[in-house]
């Protein structure tokens, strides 16, 4: 059994079955007058047969011995993703309130410093002048409607 | 006649200021993403989306368009110089454009990737002349049964031609089309799964999507992998090819060429299969099959030429069908309907200034590529020594500025986030997420040609067999769905007896 490959399929199949309930909710029709409901319903089966053939590909599958083509990264690399997100997302929920320069200046900072964390006081710099130059190049330049915030900008 | 009339039409279109400015900023841009590793013409086109909406759409489509082949121009640069792929469609450029590299040729291996990308851009823009026109007549006859059957075959391909598992590309397909679903109902309008909330009624953004999948899925895969690396930092002299050279190169680029347009023409093959076959097909045909790998230059100019013909091919489906081949077209759909341009058959009439003005700035685009590569190598080379750690955040921020400017709700950027993390576990676990966007794309219309199909045969599904045209695309699509199953089979009766 291949359990990366079987919790995939297995959560596809989930998604499958949420997908075929939701459909039944809606008005499938019939043959000759089909409603909203008979797409999602037909995609929804098709989807949960080629999940359910790949959750029993994945538990008759050998083994493996050790994984030897996924390489393993570094716990310290695994965990760069999860603070890049964790990033992004209080950046979405500051932009407005703060506004876009003084949020981005933020998001710069804390994501130049991910990588090289040595170097912060060339990323809080850094930071600032990027965030000054995405703002004249996209909101004064190329128009671009961002979230002023208290201050305008 | 008629066909130099509107070729001459098209370059008076596209040598209107405005436009020939937009055909500049698509090439530049497209060729400065291909060089970048990490960020491809898809997220970039994306990006840019928005500000494309103060153009007109002629402009707004000729710089889309820039973007995609300059990207295939570009990303030959890093595959020689960096030995890692710029673009997908630059991997096989690797194998001998490092190998040329490393002995010291990285500028002739740089000069036949611009000279062969622009003969063979040329060329398909000859291709996309004399063979759309015709193709969009034959389209008009098409009902909801053809584009059905049509758009299966494309999902069949799409799975058959998936480098991982097919079950796995079947499955995103499918998820997918259903996704598609998401929001208002076609026909009667009515709402489907969004979960009483105003951000879904119309529909899961395709930007966000796109951004999530491609854009923040990339990054945060290779903020875990580590993208760092090591440029080529040789003295890079002597771009142009020497006379043996050319003798070397001039068949590949041909064969690469008409290989690379023919296969761009049907959907789901992209820009990266040609290049792959174009690199098989001079290796076999080649009388020291042995180079190859070492640093011989036919595998180079086919591979090359194979991509940027395969871009004018997938232009002829869009243009003359409106049925988007692959990705990177399906975001040039969305650019054409913005701006309130349906692609399909009766464009060429109705919009002549598009078509024509579009297919001659591929032209335009194709030499001012070849301009203005030889001579920014030097920039390239500086642009791929800015290391990962500068550029991620900065790939991020463009991200959420693309999308947070088409809507200004911060609820899209949240579902590029969702879409990001999404993309990233399907990586992780071998899903490819092409399959998913393409049929996203398509599925609405796929579900409204075979319920109109339904409606018109009154329930009866014969009604897809008995039209020649919807039939052969409905066998053809059972073939291919069919022949991984039956492969093996053969093959086990074959060793058996």
């Amino acid at each position: 059994m291949r359990a990366r490959d079987a919790g995939a399929a297995g959560f596809l199949s989930a998604f499958a079955v949420a997908a075929l309930v939701g459909a039944r909710h809606l008005a499938v029709g019939t043959m000759r007058v089909p409603g909203p409901g008979f797409f999602p319903l037909v995609l929804a089966s098709a989807l949960l047969l080629v999940a359910l053939a790949l959750l029993v590909q994945a538990l008759r599958a050998p083994r493996p011995a050790r994984d030897a083509a996924a390489p393993v990264s570094a716990p310290a690399a695994r965990l760069r993703p999860a603070l890049t997100l964790v990033a992004l997302v209080g950046y979405v929920f500051l932009m407005e309130p703060a506004g876009f320069t003084l949020a981005t200046a933020a998001l710069l900072a804390v994501l130049f410093t991910i990588v090289a964390p040595s170097r912060w006081p060339l990323a809080l710099g850094g930071s600032v002048v990027a965030a000054g130059a995405v703002y004249v190049v996209f909101r004064l330049w190329l128009r671009v409607q961002l979230p002023a915030g208290p201050w305008g900008f | 006649m008629e066909l130099l009339q509107n070729v001459a039409f098209g370059f008076s279109v596209v040598l209107q200021p405005a436009n020939l400015l937009a055909c500049f900023a698509g090439v530049f841009v497209g060729t400065l993403v291909g060089v970048l590793p990490g960020i491809g013409p898809v997220a970039t086109m994306s990006i840019l989306f928005p500000a494309t909406y103060a153009m007109s759409p002629t402009a707004s489509i000729i710089m889309m368009a820039g973007i995609y082949y300059g990207a295939m121009y570009g990303g030959s640069t890093t595959s020689i110089l960096v030995n890692i792929p710029g673009e997908a469609a630059s991997v096989v450029t690797c194998l001998d454009g490092y190998q040329m590299a490393r002995r010291g040729r990285a500028g002739p291996a740089l000069g036949i990737a611009a000279f062969g990308s622009f003969i063979a851009g040329t060329l398909s823009v000859a291709g996309i002349m004399l063979m759309a026109p015709p193709l969009a007549r034959i389209a008009l006859d098409f009902g909801p049964p053809e584009i059905f059957t049509l758009l299966l075959l494309g999902f069949t391909m799409i799975t058959y031609l998936s480098s991982g598992s097919k079950l796995k590309a079947a499955a995103m397909a499918l998820l997918g089309f259903f996704l598609g679903t998401v929001g208002l109902d076609p026909i009667t309008a009515s709402p489907r799964f969004t979960l009483g909330t105003v951000t879904l009624t119309d529909g899961i953004g395709l930007v966000p999507m796109i951004m999530g999948l491609f854009g923040i899925s990339e990054v945060l895969l290779n903020l875990e992998q580590g993208a760092d690396h090591e440029v080529f930092t040789a003295r890079i002299a002597g771009l142009l090819p020497t006379r043996e050279d050319w003798a070397r190169s001039l068949g590949p680029i041909g064969r690469g060429s008409v290989l690379g347009f023919l296969l761009g023409i049907l959907p789901g093959i992209g820009s990266i299969i040609p290049t792959f076959i174009s690199y098989a097909l001079e290796k076999r045909v080649s009388r020291h099959p042995e180079r190859f790998g070492t640093g011989a230059i036919e595998g180079v100019a086919g591979p090359e030429a194979a991509n940027n013909a395969a871009t004018g091919g997938a232009m002829i489906p869009l243009l003359t069908l409106g049925i988007a081949p692959n990705v990177v077209m399906a975001v040039l759909l969305g650019a054409f309907l913005v701006h309130g341009v349906q692609p399909g058959p009766l464009m060429i009439k109705e919009h002549p200034e598009i078509f024509w003005g579009v297919v001659a700035s591929m032209y335009v685009g194709n030499a001012m590529l070849l301009v203005l590569n030889l001579p920014l190598i030097g920039l390239w080379v500086q642009l791929l020594r800015v290391p990962y750690a500068v550029l991620f955040p900065l790939i991020l921020l463009f991200c959420v500025i693309g999308v947070y400017s088409i809507s200004g709700n911060t609820w899209d950027v949240v579902l590029m986030l969702v879409f990001g993390v999404v993309g990233y576990l399907m990586r992780k676990f071998g899903y490819e997420p092409a399959p998913l966007v393409l049929a996203y794309v398509l599925g609405r219309l796929a579900e409204e040609s075979i319920r109109q199909s339904l409606l018109l045969s009154r329930g009866d599904l014969s009604i897809l067999l008995s039209r020649p045209l919807a039939a052969m695309f409905l066998v053809a699509a059972l073939v291919i769905a069919i022949a991984p199953l039956v492969r093996p089979a053969l093959r086990r009766l074959r060793s058996a007896s």
